[in-house]
């Protein structure tokens, strides 16, 4: 352990430890916020035109209008459709005249006009806003005629039936409230593992946690080239010491995850002062096993360098894409299906997992973390066998 | 004190070294000399048990440095070519992280006289990288001496020095000599081959040409048909000619 004491002194003395330290958690802290600005301030321009000017229509222009992600504009059909062209707008929606009355005979088909230009990113998801904006109010129609209907067979002739259809809709209007079609939860300790996998494409980083684990693991990276810089110098006089590389390299790298754990648990608690994050301790253990895993990796990266130089590269590189393919940036398995198979196994997983789960037996959590654990198992002898290998 | 026998190292299917047979004997400086690639260096790493031999055997005090590596390196301080030190840190903060790695503890008392006695006065709480080349030097030697070995295996350890550390450090490996310490010694310097060392090994291709003394490496040009009038012109002759179609000596 006097090896790992005298190192750790030495490392807190370095302007660079702290720099590596405070990096993760003031960049993740930083760009999470301009990331989680820049996302609530990110619309997208739709423009209505009114054919019917009906109180039903009124209603599905304010529904779209409540929706936090769209920016509603109206407009008759002729500005709507220079505005597409010019690419102002992202798509425009014609609400087809009668569309109340077709609305009230419980029709949906053909009541709204979509037009979209080929330049359009977000016409499905606007679509799919507008489709659930219109089930609603189908949905409220129709259960307001059936009431009406059933009143009428009951009770004929008595009162006015257009304050009953009016009372029905608004009634069923109100059981929308808070919106359970926007709102569909996972289901949360299935033991199908059919239905695992169906949950993992749907796991989403907190973008603070995502942005965490990529400047984490470079932080961890860029920690490791003392054992590329020592490795001509120190190294050699190492192995014919007493002591001997691998105790020298396990209690130099156990100094250096020391100060990474440090920096994780300081992270953790930023997050959870600012509450950035979900979950709690099993978050913060999985956050642990990834700066093992990091830890590793970057020594691992490391002994299979001779120059700084490249080391910094490579270790940017890999950094780099364990963000991209494991989704710190953005989820990246909502790209392409491969893509998703592929970031399920990357070490992020697990810390998307933790925040969504919480618990450590959930299988996505432990599974991810087994799988780290596991690699950081494989790669130590190596480092080992490498560090040594040098030499003969 | 060291017996080589048969010992050979090759690197990726390339031999670079041996065979080899040389025997040190307690209190002998022996100064490995030849020129570069020669396999100055893969010799004393592999005495230092940084590499391990592909073939041969060698023994220290008795000990196969291959079967019994943990029992051997205690035995050993190591000096290799590149200055082994952390810059950023002071002498004092290298002698005791370098004194973290052997088995017998040093007090900082002992370790700060260990830096007085090979010259360091003054520099004991003086950052590394602000020490000269001399010094660095002397640091490199007092960091071997820490766990006081009997064997001395010291790669070039005044190369690019001034001539007042490179005296001081000569003087220093006189003395452990005459203390007891078996050194090898490997140096591209005429003077401190022809002042230092009690016997010469002349390596070239991995082989030896010669071991013996500077007398018997004169006796031995002689009867090749070369004279020399000094030490410095055997050295040379040593050096330059090529002894490959004889029967090395051992």
């Amino acid at each position: 352990m006097g090896i790992y004491y005298e190192k750790w002194k030495q490392l807190m003395r370095k302007p660079v430890t702290w720099l590596l330290f405070l990096m993760p958690i003031a960049a993740s802290v930083g760009f999470g916020m301009l990331f989680t600005k820049q996302q609530t301030e990110l619309t997208i321009p739709i423009v209505i035109v009114d054919e019917d000017q009906s109180s039903t229509s009124d209603a599905v222009i304010q529904g779209l209008k409540s929706q936090t992600g769209l920016t509603v504009k109206e407009m008759p059909a002729s500005a709507a459709k220079k505005q597409l062209l010019q690419g102002e707008v992202d798509s425009v929606f014609i609400i087809k005249k009668h569309f109340q009355t077709e609305l009230r005979k419980g029709k949906r088909d053909g009541l709204i006009e979509l037009w979209t230009s080929p330049s359009s990113v977000a016409a499905g998801i606007v679509r799919e806003i507008a489709a659930s904006e219109i089930i609603k109010q189908t949905s409220a129609a129709k259960a307001a005629n059936k009431v009406v209907s059933l009143y009428k067979q009951k009770y004929e002739d008595q009162g006015e039936r257009s304050e009953i259809w009016q009372q029905a809709y608004d009634y069923t209007m109100d059981q929308w409230q808070p919106e359970p079609l926007m709102t569909i939860q996972y289901k949360i300790g299935s033991d199908k593992r059919q239905d695992t996998n169906k949950e993992k494409a749907t796991l989403l980083f907190s973008p603070y946690l995502g942005l965490w684990s990529f400047f984490t693991m470079l932080s961890c990276f860029i920690f490791s080239d003392w054992a590329v810089k020592e490795r001509w110098t120190i190294f050699p006089r190492i192995r014919a010491s007493s002591i001997g590389l691998p105790a020298y390299l396990s209690q130099c790298a156990a100094a250096h995850l020391i100060i990474q754990l440090i920096q994780a648990g300081f992270a953790f608690v930023v997050f959870r002062y600012l509450n950035v994050i979900n979950g709690g301790i099993v978050v913060f253990s999985v956050m642990a096993v990834f700066v093992l895993f990091s830890t590793v990796i970057g020594l691992l990266l490391a002994v299979f360098h001779t120059h700084a130089g490249p080391f910094y590269l490579t270790a940017l590189s890999t950094a780099l894409l364990f963000a991209l393919f494991g989704g710190s940036f953005f989820p990246a398995g909502e790209l392409f299906s491969f893509i998703q198979k592929l970031s399920e196994m990357f070490p992020q997983t697990a810390l998307a997992a933790a925040e969504n789960k919480d618990r450590l037996t959930d299988p996505l959590v432990w599974e991810s973390v087994f799988a780290m654990a596991a690699v950081v198992l494989i790669s130590w002898p190596l480092i080992v066998w490498k560090a040594g290998r040098e030499y003969d | 004190m060291i017996n080589i026998s048969r010992l050979e190292k090759f690197y990726r299917k390339k031999k670079r070294l041996g065979p080899v047979n040389l025997h040190v004997d307690k209190g002998e400086i022996f100064g490995l000399l030849g020129p570069n690639g020669a396999g100055k260096s893969t010799l004393l790493s592999i005495l230092a048990t940084v590499s391990s031999p592909s073939a041969g055997k060698v023994i220290m005090k008795g000990k196969d440095i291959t079967e019994e590596t943990k029992a051997v390196r205690p035995l050993i301080g190591y000096v290799p070519q590149d200055i082994a030190l952390w810059e950023e840190m002071t002498v004092k903060e290298n002698m005791l992280f370098w004194g973290k790695m052997v088995k017998r503890k040093k007090s900082e008392e002992q370790l700060e006289n260990l830096c007085q006695a090979v010259q360091l006065h003054g520099k004991w709480d003086e950052k590394v990288s602000r020490l000269s080349g001399g010094m660095k030097r002397k640091l490199n030697l007092a960091v071997s001496l820490i766990h006081d070995p009997e064997i001395l295996l010291l790669d070039e350890p005044t190369v690019g020095i001034d001539l007042q550390s490179k005296f001081e450090i000569n003087e220093l490996i006189q003395k452990l000599a005459r203390d007891g310490k078996t050194i090898i010694y490997i140096t591209h310097d005429i003077n401190e081959i022809t002042q230092l060392c009690t016997r010469i090994g002349v390596l070239k291709n991995g082989i030896f040409l010669f071991t013996g003394t500077l007398a018997e490496a004169g006796a031995r040009l002689q009867q090749h048909g070369y004279t020399a009038k000094n030490e410095t012109e055997i050295i040379f002759h040593l050096l330059k000619q090529d002894y490959s179609d004889h029967e090395p000596t051992f």
